[in-house]
């Protein structure tokens, strides 16, 4: 029994020791500079926000004139304009493939040759 | 009463915060000093540890207790900085300053106060925070429970160490 109560009175002696020994932030600024860093951060997402909405924005007009733009042109073309089109587009393709072979053989030749002379 | 600060701090009122500043920072200053034994770390600790409070308000679940859950933040903050630090704090601790201050000081008037911070500053971290939780702040196993994330035994076994070391090295003063 006396024990317990001795335990219990160091127990308490020892919470007050701990209670007066308790620091405190000594530093005036500190509410300050969290405030202001809470503003900064709230301002910097503010912005982050707003350029956000603004490219959202901007992408949805952008996306819908191409559409609309797409649809008006295709509606003014006729079948016909549309399979020439096509057509030169291949033919320009194939020409570029052809061209692209052509230097190519060129190249290879122009190799040969100056290895020829050296040789001789 | 906290409960009423976060709905002002979450509909808008960032000024609102300042009450949990008020309320707060000493608590979570001696907290985090008694993990990181270094002032200047402890605040820079506190600091993080609000705004971490601040960006997370929103997902606060009112369940727990503001205090609970913002302590938890200071306890993870703090160790995360202390493995990050941990070799440049433990030769602080040797040349810690204040400590010295506080030694010499000791030298001449060995008052109890100045024991007890000394010797809560050469305790382990996790000893030294948990008499900070449980004498400091009367907080009861459960709650500490809830801020360190340990079991209600392992909290026992640490506190009933805590309390072992700091008598030994109150002893020896």
């Amino acid at each position: 029994m006396n024990n317990r109560r001795a335990d219990l009175s160091e127990e308490d002696d020892l919470r007050v020791l701990i209670k007066a020994a308790a620091r405190t932030l000594d530093d005036q600024k500190f509410d300050d500079r969290v405030m202001l860093k809470i503003q900064q951060e709230l301002e910097v997402k503010r912005q982050i926000a707003n350029q956000l909405r603004i490219s959202l924005q901007l992408f949805v007009i952008a996306s819908l004139s191409g559409i609309v733009l797409a649809v008006v042109y295709l509606i003014g073309f006729n079948v016909e304009e549309l399979k020439q089109i096509c057509a030169a587009i291949m033919l320009l393709f194939i020409l570029l493939i052809g061209l692209v072979t052509y230097i190519g053989n060129y190249q290879r030749l122009i190799t040969k040759y100056s290895q020829q002379q050296k040789v001789v | 009463m906290d409960d009423e600060y976060i709905d002002q701090v979450l509909s808008g009122n960032t000024n609102a915060f300042r009450y949990f500043l008020d309320t707060y920072k000493d608590m979570a200053f001696n907290l985090a000093v008694s993990i990181v034994k270094d002032d200047q770390y402890a605040e820079e600790v506190v600091q993080d540890a609000f705004m971490k409070a601040f960006n997370g308000l929103g997902s606060f679940n009112r369940k727990a207790k503001f205090k609970s859950w913002f302590y938890r933040i200071v306890v993870n903050e703090s160790f995360q900085l202390l493995r990050k630090l941990k070799n440049r704090v433990l030769t602080m601790e040797i040349v810690d300053p204040e400590l010295s201050a506080i030694t010499q000081h000791a030298q001449v008037l060995p008052s109890k106060v100045d024991q007890i911070r000394i010797a809560m500053k050469q305790l382990p971290p996790k000893e030294s925070m948990i008499l900070n939780l449980f004498y400091l702040e009367d907080n009861n196993l459960d709650e500490i429970r809830m801020i360190t994330g340990w079991s209600t035994a392992n909290s026992k076994v640490i506190l009933h160490r805590a309390r072992k070391h700091l008598r030994a090295l109150l002893e020896t003063k």
